[in-house]
């Protein structure tokens, strides 16, 4: 019984820590944004990932930032309180329906999670290294000792850090931040739809979003949800800030894209990809997409020098030139390896259904819907699948054998950014049904 | 009339949020929890000498409480790759004296000449270099 209180009390410490630094109140008095109440959690979300992954590179005692954390996060539910009690009634609007049913998904993930507590491949051959190191109060240059100490690490520092700062001190307690952070890009997606009409619109979108990309393997340690859920928070903001220009989002953009490179390496592609998006998109004045460009380059050179004089070096699981793509010279390879590419693509859209979701929105939109999707998404699209196509051409591993293990998680990772302008048509699309 | 219209929502909301939960298999799961404690639950997931091997991993390491980090090999590597993350230590170093064996199907002698087997249940074994005596 008692780890089951304690699983309910690890969300209430998510739950807390996510309430500060931004407030509704603040946001107010500073910014001309009107943000709901999963839209602020994500912006702290962001700042406090961001903060983390600087924690991950000091050697400070993560005790003492941790009870930090949770008395501000008090501190700013207190004055959410009176906040609310002073329109002299409760604003129970679906935003308050909504919080009640993230807290019951959330629950049920986590005790599934408990249940079924086991460390997949990856999980327990190589990322749990790194939260052991910062469970045990270690630092980024312990890491050179361990196995693949070339990967990122802000997935594994989440999960040391939380094991840490749990009750039962529990493996698992840590990895639980991964599915309430899905949850929180979820909810994210959708809360912002109807000007808070249609509550069960919005429910019947959570579920059908939940149903078909949800899979608790890849909580077994994985990284995938954390980097879904950086790219579904790029996606939603980069479309507000085309909107509103606003200097607070640029900054949130700009950390979610250092928070994607040290995620997992495919981070540093998808930092190329973001900026292409950006470049092309925003819609402002071309200083600000060269600050844009600039700033992101930069985090990517930080990142080779951290790695290079901390760790020692600087990899990718292979060499990305190499002799091998001389056989491309031979058209018939260039067909064989699309069409086995091709192939595993289509099979991986069944594991994780999200994509034919995706894919046959945009097609009903493009063809028969007024409402057509964001051009940035469609962009995002053809660069995305180019990418994969990129990765698996390039190698020099059997495709037969590396393809069935490694794209469909490619592929559920990339959806995240293709969320929310899919949650807009969709949305569309079930307003006009009722 | 507004009246049955909020109830039957709230109905359908609850409808639905109890579907998800016996879907998520949220009453079993907590059933589990309650039923059997974290080490109990790591060994049905990761066995004893069988899988993982997590079990006899987990013996050795009370039993000899050694101060190194050690080398953990499955004997099925494509089928389970090794449990040594849950038991490394930052501060240890990794033994090559000491081996645990999980799953391990060969001979051992043949397999590692110059190590000797001090503790074995089934075909899981924590050897040690033979000249460290």
């Amino acid at each position: 019984m008692t780890e089951v209180i304690s699983i309910y009390l690890q969300f209430l410490i998510f739950f807390i820590i996510f309430q500060f630094p931004i407030n509704k109140s603040i946001l107010n008095s500073y910014s001309k944004l009107k943000f709901n109440f999963f839209e602020i959690i994500t912006l702290n979300i962001i700042l406090h990932l961001f903060f983390y992954l600087i924690l991950s590179f000091l050697s400070i005692n993560l005790k003492v930032f941790f009870i930090l954390e949770i008395f501000f996060g008090l501190l700013f539910i207190f004055l959410n309180i009176i906040n609310l009690f002073k329109k002299n009634r409760l604003a129970l609007d679906d935003n308050f329906i909504l919080i009640f049913i993230f807290v019951i998904f959330c629950i049920i993930l986590f005790t599934q999670i408990a249940g079924h507590m086991r460390l997949e491949w990856d999980g327990i051959d190589h990322w749990i290294y790194k939260a052991q190191i910062y469970f045990q109060e270690g630092t980024f240059a312990d890491i050179k000792h361990v196995y693949f100490s070339y990967y990122p690490q802000l997935g594994s520092f989440l999960w040391g850090y939380f094991w840490k700062n749990s009750f039962l001190e529990l493996e698992y307690f840590g990895r639980l931040i991964f599915p309430f952070l899905y949850l929180v890009g979820i909810l994210f997606s959708v809360s912002g739809l109807n000007n808070n009409k249609n509550l069960l619109i919005k429910i019947i979108i959570i579920i059908i979003l939940i149903t078909l990309s949800l899979d608790f393997y890849l909580f077994g340690g994985y990284q995938e949800y954390l980097l879904f859920f950086e790219l579904l928070v790029f996606s939603k903001f980069f479309d507000l800030y085309k909107k509103n220009a606003s200097n607070f989002l640029f900054v949130i953009l700009f950390l979610d894209t250092v928070l994607i490179l040290w995620t997992k390496q495919e981070g540093f592609f998808y930092n190329i990809i973001l900026i292409l998006v950006f470049v092309v998109f925003c819609e402002q004045k071309i200083k600000v997409r060269f600050l844009f460009s600039i700033l992101v380059f930069l985090s990517l050179f930080l990142q080779i020098e951290l790695k290079n004089n901390i760790i020692g070096n600087f990899n990718f699981n292979e060499t990305i030139i190499h002799e091998g793509l001389l056989r491309y010279l031979q058209i018939s390879e260039i067909i064989n390896t699309f069409l086995i590419i091709s192939k595993n693509i289509i099979i991986s859209f069944f594991r994780y259904p999200i994509w034919i979701l995706i894919l046959l929105i945009i097609v009903y939109a493009q063809f028969f819907d007024k409402l057509k999707m964001h051009n940035y998404a469609k962009f995002y699209l053809l660069i995305y699948f180019l990418f994969v196509y990129a990765i698996y051409f390039q190698t020099q591993m059997n495709l037969e054998y590396l393809l069935p293990i490694t794209i469909d998680r490619i592929l559920l990772q990339g959806s995240g950014f293709l969320v929310y302008p899919v949650v807009i048509l969709l949305n569309n699309m079930l307003l006009k049904i009722k | 009339m507004k009246k049955i219209i909020t109830k039957n929502k709230f109905f359908l909301y609850l409808i639905i949020i109890l579907s998800m939960a016996v879907n998520y298999n949220f009453f079993l799961n907590t059933y589990t929890l309650i039923k059997n404690d974290y080490s109990k639950r790591l060994i049905s997931i990761y066995g004893i000498c069988e899988k993982e091997g997590y079990g006899f991993a987990k013996l050795i390491s009370d039993k000899y409480d050694l101060k190194y980090n050690v080398n953990i090999i499955n004997g099925e590597p494509s089928l389970y790759p090794s449990i040594g993350g849950l038991f490394y230590d930052k501060n240890k170093i990794l033994s090559k004296d000491y081996i645990i064996l999980i799953n391990f199907k060969n001979k051992v002698n043949k397999k590692f000449p110059n190590f000797k087997i001090i503790e074995q249940i089934e075909n899981c074994y924590f050897i040690k270099k033979s000249n460290n005596d």
